[in-house]
């Protein structure tokens, strides 16, 4: 048997490879894109939550199973790696390290160097409506604590020399940080922000190009959520939980991003009532006393680091410096609430659409 | 019919056999989840035209309910294909000419999310999906 | 002698694989089923595997998929590729079968087997090429019709070669 006779058993072996080498170019010359070869293994969203920086994280990657699942254990390790690192509770950490140090230098981690280079930037830019030194004066609050309590005007003015982000003394050539005696750190109005980046970048690191990462509100995302399709993004109405509409949100300003942050501030995050009274835990640096004139305001900035300082910055500013700040950043856009108006910057209301 | 049963070998029936029970299982499959969506109505379903080079678009399908077809012209490596969305229907109108067998010219009308219309020379795939209309988060 | 006789035999089964083609372009089978096709030209495939074994019947298969191609005007276009891949597919498959299991399936089950594979190599293709799982939606419809004209194509396969002169299938 064999046709014909002549042949040598190899030729029949040439034919057929030189046979699956067309149908291989010509599949991939017609492909689109990667080519997926398992089934099993489709695009999704892949999400995990885990609490951290005493909130809740979320995140979300729309890829295939087997890439998401470990990106996704591998970026909460990485931001919690970084949580740790500016938890000023914890005594180990870089925070705790800075803010113990007595007035004498401290090496530190060029990413905390870069954080505390944009947070003192922006109290400039701000005009100290932000600033990370503001700690002294959260702990007379005590907010987050039992003994929170409204201090006496004494105590606050004597704490308000203590809060100056200008003393901040960096040096990004040797990693070093310098804050005199006395004075203390707390980043609770960029710290989310900055570990959302960190996670933004592990996840890019790892070859992901499209995901989501809520931590307590502060939100970045990364490429679309499938072709054609932006991730959708609520922004909490302010009002009380209590009031039982805790999650209500804004219809008409739902904003659609294939990149860039957002992060809201309002003052029905951390709040103690005292003789009728609410008092925020967003304290005006520059008074001591929290600030008042908004219910929230919602920045949108490429970095979640700055949509987070930013959000913090213009609550504390109000309604016209804080629409001012909005207006003359580039790049940064903005939504404001107050008792009973609203106000979006041009470049906000076009990401509603 | 006989003869041809006395030809057959058990391992003929037996593949046969559960070559239609596969098939059977996968047909309904699809079926199932169809009748679930059904009562989501028109309201919360949209068009989805994906190009060869990844581009998308999405065409919600309650704006097809008017007097005039939708034409949606859709560029591929073969030319243009001419989608036409209407009362809540969407098929590929016309196929270009250079596409020799125009299989999905004759795919016809698809009206609910279920099987796409796939043209594999000109690269261009069209279905319907249920519009997720959730958001993926809050910020607070 | 048996060589020339071979030769022009392989030429008829290719010929005849082409006219089965045409007459199969007629139908408006593709009009129930997008890209189905009956597959009649399995019957020239799955004889000449029988007569002269892999290196005949592959034979065949390649001159008939190029010849077609050619007539149709679709060489190198994608429906080349889609019938290349589902005719290798299904080739490899009818040929494993009736090599090593030829007690087991009667050509009737090897040419069902065979024009199932048909239908999945060129689905996995298309998958391949348009990135779009839909498209196996398709799939237990093109087995269920697969399954009616594998049966008639191996019948038809069985009774052909049973007319024919029994030296034909003694190779040189």
């Amino acid at each position: 048997m064999g046709f014909p006779g002549s042949w040598k058993k190899y030729t029949v072996m040439i034919i057929i490879l030189i046979v699956l080498v067309i149908i291989a170019g010509g599949v991939s010359y017609f492909r689109n894109g990667r080519v997926k070869f398992l089934l099993w293994d489709r695009k999704g969203i892949y999400s995990q939550q885990e609490f951290m920086m005493d909130t809740i994280v979320t995140v979300k990657i729309a890829d295939t199973k087997s890439r998401s699942e470990p990106a996704l254990t591998e970026t909460f390790h990485e931001m919690r790696r970084w949580a740790d690192r500016l938890d000023r509770f914890k005594p180990t950490s870089e925070i705790s390290r800075i803010n113990h140090s007595q007035g004498k230098p401290v090496k530190v981690t060029a990413e905390v160097i870069y954080l505390l280079e944009q947070a003192r930037e922006y109290s400039r830019l701000s005009k100290q409506a932000f600033d990370p030194t503001i700690a002294p004066l959260v702990e007379l609050w005590g907010f987050g604590q039992e003994k929170q309590r409204v201090p006496e005007d004494e105590e606050i003015k004597q704490l308000l020399v203590k809060t100056d982000y200008r003393r901040l003394i960096l040096d990004p050539g040797e990693n070093s940080v310098l804050l005199p005696a006395g004075m203390s750190l707390d980043l609770g109005g960029a710290a989310k922000g900055f570990v959302v980046d960190q996670g933004i970048k592990k996840l890019l690191a790892l070859g992901i190009k499209s995901a989501y990462i809520n931590a307590g509100g502060t939100i970045r995302v990364i490429g679309n959520k499938a072709p054609g399709q932006c991730w959708s993004i609520g922004i909490r109405k302010p009002q009380i939980a209590e009031e039982g509409k805790g999650s209500d949100y804004y219809n008409n300003y739902i904003v659609k991003l294939n990149q860039g942050s957002l992060a809201t501030s309002g003052d029905y995050e951390r709040y103690f009532i005292e003789e009728g009274v609410r008092y925020s835990h967003l304290l005006d640096p520059r008074t001591g006393y929290p600030a008042r004139e908004l219910k929230s305001a919602t920045i949108y900035a490429e970095q979640a680091l700055l949509a987070d300082i930013l959000s913090t910055a213009v609550f504390v500013l109000g309604w016209r410096q804080g629409q001012e700040l909005i207006n003359n950043l580039p790049g940064i856009e903005g939504f404001l609430v107050r008792d009973g108006s609203v106000w979006s910057s041009e470049g906000f209301t076009d990401l509603t659409k | 019919m006989k003869r041809l049963w006395n030809y057959l070998t058990i391992y003929d029936k037996v593949l046969i056999i559960s070559l239609i029970m596969i098939s059977g299982i996968f047909m309904l499959t699809p079926l199932v989840g169809l009748l679930s969506e059904q009562d989501r109505g028109n309201q919360e379903k949209e068009i989805v035209i994906q190009t060869g080079d990844g581009r998308v678009q999405r065409i919600l399908l309650e704006n097809t309910f008017q007097e005039e077809a939708l034409i949606i012209p859709v560029e591929g490596p073969l030319g243009i294909s001419y989608i036409e969305a209407h009362q809540g229907r969407v098929r590929i109108k016309e196929a270009p000419p250079a596409d020799p067998l125009k299989i999905c010219e004759h795919t016809g009308w698809i009206e609910q999310a279920g099987p796409p219309i796939i043209c594999v020379p000109n690269k261009i795939s069209v279905w319907i999906e249920d519009k997720e209309s959730e958001l993926d988060g809050v910020s607070w | 002698m048996v060589k020339t006789r071979q030769i022009a035999i392989i030429g008829l089964l290719v010929s005849i694989g082409l006219f089965l083609h045409l007459i199969e372009a007629m139908l408006p089978l593709k009009l129930i089923i997008p890209g189905a096709k009956l597959g009649l030209a399995n019957i020239v495939i799955l004889m000449g595997l029988v007569l002269f074994g892999f290196r005949g019947g592959g034979l065949i298969l390649l001159l008939r998929i190029l010849l077609t191609s050619i007539l149709a005007g679709t060489l190198l276009t994608i429906n080349f590729y889609l019938s290349l891949a589902g005719g290798v597919l299904s080739f490899g498959v009818m040929y494993f079968l009736y090599t090593y299991w030829r007690d087991r399936f009667s050509l009737v089950g090897i040419s069902v087997a065979g024009a199932v594979s048909h239908n999945l190599g060129q689905l996995v293709t298309s998958y391949l090429i348009i990135d779009n799982p839909g498209i196996f939606y398709y799939w237990p419809y093109l087995v269920l019709l697969a399954i009616p004209t594998g049966i008639s194509v191996g019948l038809v396969s069985y009774f052909s070669l049973s007319y024919l002169p029994t030296e034909l299938s003694k190779g040189g």
